[in-house]
């Protein structure tokens, strides 16, 4: 039995060695197999790779892109920031840099100023994958623009700023200043202004400030000027009348810059001509003939300069033909100007070359001014309508739209436009609570006496609209009639602007006046306090000056527009 | 009594028949075998071929691409039939803008390839199908069988050029050869004075 079993034993091994051979087969395909596998395996992880990479950098530009689309849509839609980011998919981050220009000088940061400058915007992609070995998980964009800050210009006070002269006349044949007495109410000092034709004072008015006449002759006559004259054309001094203040003519007018031969007027100041004059009174100042002219200057016996006389021509004195056994005319006039009783107490210079003539005095252009409810935030208007025109009567309904204007707390319109004209002669003086501007075509108004509240400040306008914008006063409505003992006094301080005519006549108005043509009849006082107009400046003749804005440079508010299309858009290796 | 038991046919080795079996089994499993590694072999050498191939492209396709969407001037130039040229103006990636010439020839003689080049100067039209100083980028350019495809690698859309298309193919090995083909559009504002540079 034990060699039956170990017979089965022995064919059993060698049965299992046969199987052995086949073995070996599988191992070496195994092997093969194995070998191939690594091969394909290594190669398409590389394939993988390099993709991945695409992909990721890919990723990563397409979110630099964005990132300055981004930048630029928030740059024109909220104040510039010196860094855009965003951490999800897109992930970006913008540095903002600017510039003067657009090519170099970049610093990092948004524009300060309001000039036009140069925005580079620098862009960081983040890939929504990094890829092996992390290539491609950043990309770099850079874009300039020509980026326009936001110009914010000084905002205008509430109300308006005070400019403008007391009197300003554009235009006349003769602007004739008649029973005007002219004082200084506010801080600023009163001036007259005439823009073209001759200026007149012919009665006994007093002006304490400057008088200018920017296109014509000057003739004061009886009027006290305490101030200066300024005449573009010849300057006549007549009657009593007396310049307190220094003369300037810069023209000449049948011979003579200056005629001044009244013994009872005087100049304290000193007078200054464009050419030859002719003085028999009293000069406090020097007295300056200028001028390419070589007309003679006349000194009679009346004359007396306190100061030096130096003129370019020749001089006269009128009541000698000689003295100091000169033979020359000029010796002659120095001489008996010089001799006691001294005529002139400075020095005498004649044939003086070099000398200038004094310059035409400026005055501002005509400033249109239309009434746009714009102009005037936080007034509430009320609209006349056409049978509330007349406040001549205690029931009349437009007076009830006046008191109710003069009793509001809220500074108020009355558009009168509506009416052809507001005539207002019912006694009611109103004092006013709040400022109050009135528009109409035209006034008629008198009988009243408009005060502040309680002697509180208070401001009135009354304004007949300028419609045209040309640069001059067009007149096609009516005038403004200011009379009949109307007054603007107290705490109250008004504007009437038209470009017709202001006539005035017993009037006493604290303010100042803006006209075509100021027209004085009778007794007229003005107590000077600017008031202005709103969005022009008066004294500058600008329509868009800064009388109403406010003072300093203008400002921006981070925001801005960026133009496009970029001026630069380029893939950059970093960030830096 | 023992050599009795012993098996005689055991002592005597194999039979005929079983050698006969043996090697045609044999027959089968080597041929098996073989099929098998022919098969693998060929895959892998395809699968590398064709990675190749495939990274060649993304490479001249990202040259392309990073070229064109900075380029201030394009240019394409059909040379010939089997040879293209793509030259741009680029501002360069520093941090100050520095005007670099880069060109990209396509060829498809002897077996096909992108070569590219750039230069601070405007480069010259190469000539053959292996240009001296050029670099090469991809090898087993052919242009593309799609239906319909164009029948030049690149095209323009205007005189002045603002975008490229591109649709070419790279063959390596016997597998089908791999498209890639797209747009690409500059960001910048070209003008017509700025293509005339770099041409």
């Amino acid at each position: 039995m034990r060699l039956v079993r170990r017979s089965k034993q022995l064919r059993s091994l060698r049965l299992r060695g046969e199987r052995g051979s086949t073995m070996i087969a599988v191992i070496g395909i195994t092997v093969v197999t194995a070998v191939v596998a690594v091969g394909i395996t290594g190669v398409t992880m590389g394939a993988l790779a390099t993709t991945g990479n695409s992909r990721s950098a890919i990723q990563a530009q397409a979110a630099a892109d964005s990132g300055i689309a981004a930048a630029v849509a928030k740059l024109n839609t909220e104040a510039c920031a010196p860094r855009y980011s965003r951490s999800s998919t897109p992930a970006y981050s913008v540095e903002v840099f600017w510039s003067a220009t657009a090519t170099a000088g970049f610093t990092s940061g948004c524009p300060t100023g309001t000039d036009t400058s140069y925005l580079k915007l620098v862009s960081t992609g983040s890939s929504l994958t990094a890829a092996s070995g992390g290539l491609g998980a950043h990309r770099y964009v850079e874009a300039i623009y020509q980026y326009s800050p936001t110009v914010i210009e000084p905002e205008a006070p509430v109300g308006v700023s005070p400019s403008g002269a007391a009197l300003y006349s554009y235009s006349t044949s003769s602007f004739g200043m008649t029973g005007l007495t002219l004082v200084q109410a506010g801080s600023a000092r009163p001036t007259v202004i005439l823009r073209s034709g001759d200026f007149v004072c012919n009665s006994s008015s007093v002006i304490n400030g400057d008088v200018i006449a920017a296109n014509g002759k000057m003739r004061i006559d009886n009027c006290v000027i305490n101030g200066n004259a300024a005449s573009s054309s010849s300057f006549e001094l007549a009657g009593s009348g007396k310049i307190n203040g220094d003369v300037n003519a810069s023209g000449v007018t049948s011979g003579y810059s200056v005629l001044m031969t009244s013994p009872s007027s005087s100049i304290t100041g000193t007078v200054w001509a464009a050419g030859p004059g002719k003085i028999h009174i009293p000069i406090g100042g020097d007295y300056v003939a200028a001028g390419a002219s070589n007309g003679k200057s006349i000194f009679q016996s009346s004359s007396h300069v306190s100061g030096a006389i130096r003129v370019s021509g020749d001089i006269q004195a009128a009541w000698v033909t000689a003295c100091g056994g000169y033979s020359d005319s000029n010796a002659i006039a120095k001489c008996a100007l010089q001799q006691s009783p001294k005529h002139v107490d400075g020095t005498i210079d004649y044939k003086v070359s070099g000398l200038t003539a004094p310059v035409v005095p400026i005055a501002p252009d005509w400033v249109d001014y239309n009434y746009s409810p714009d102009d005037w935030p936080g007034y509430d208007v009320i609209t006349l309508t056409s049978s509330q025109c007349d406040w001549s009567w205690a029931a009349s309904p437009g007076l009830a739209k006046l008191l109710q204007a003069a009793n509001s707390t809220t500074p108020t319109i009355i558009d009168g436009r509506a009416c052809n004209s507001i005539a207002m002669w019912y006694t009611a003086n109103p004092a006013l609570k709040s400022d109050l501007v009135i528009i109409a075509k035209s006034f008629n108004v008198g009988s009243n006496n408009f005060t502040g509240y309680n002697n509180e400040p208070r401001k009135m306008w009354m304004i007949t609209p300028d419609t045209v914008a040309d640069g001059k006063p067009t007149c096609s409505t009516g005038d403004m009639q200011i009379n009949g003992d109307f007054k603007v006094s107290g705490s109250l301080s008004a504007m009437a602007y038209s470009p017709c005519t202001i006539s005035l006549s017993s009037t006493t108005w604290r303010g100042q006046m803006y006209a075509g043509y100021v027209k004085m009849n009778s007794n007229q006082t003005v107590n000077y306090d600017p008031l202005g107009l709103p969005g022009v400046d008066l004294d500058t003749g600008d329509p868009s000056g800064s009388g109403s804005g406010g003072s300093g440079a203008p400002s921006t508010d981070g925001t801005g527009v960026v133009s496009l299309p970029a001026i630069s858009y380029r893939d950059v290796s970093s960030a830096g | 009594m023992i050599a009795r038991l012993m098996p005689k046919r055991e002592a005597a080795g194999f039979t005929l028949i079983e050698l006969l079996i043996y090697v045609s089994l044999m027959v089968v499993v080597v041929t098996l075998v073989g099929a098998i590694l022919i098969t693998a072999l060929t895959g892998q050498k395809d699968i590398t071929a064709s990675s190749s191939g495939s990274t060649g492209g993304q490479l001249v396709t990202q040259n392309i691409n990073n070229n064109v969407r900075s380029a201030t001037a394009i240019h394409v130039t059909p040379i010939s039939s089997t040879r293209e040229l793509l030259q741009v103006s680029t501002p360069g990636r520093g941090a100050t803008a520095s005007p670099t010439c880069v060109a990209l020839y396509f060829t498809t003689d002897d077996g096909g390839a992108v070569f590219t080049m750039s230069s601070s100067t405007t480069i010259a039209t190469p000539t053959g199908s292996n240009p001296s100083g050029w670099t090469k980028l991809a090898e087993g350019l052919v242009k593309s069988s799609r239906p319909g495809a164009p029948s030049t690698m690149l095209t323009a859309n205007a005189t002045m050029t603002t975008s490229v298309s591109y649709e070419f193919a790279i063959s390596n090995g016997s597998g089908k050869p791999q498209l890639f083909a797209s747009t690409v559009t500059s960001r910048q504002n070209i003008t017509a004075s700025g293509s005339a540079s770099c041409a």
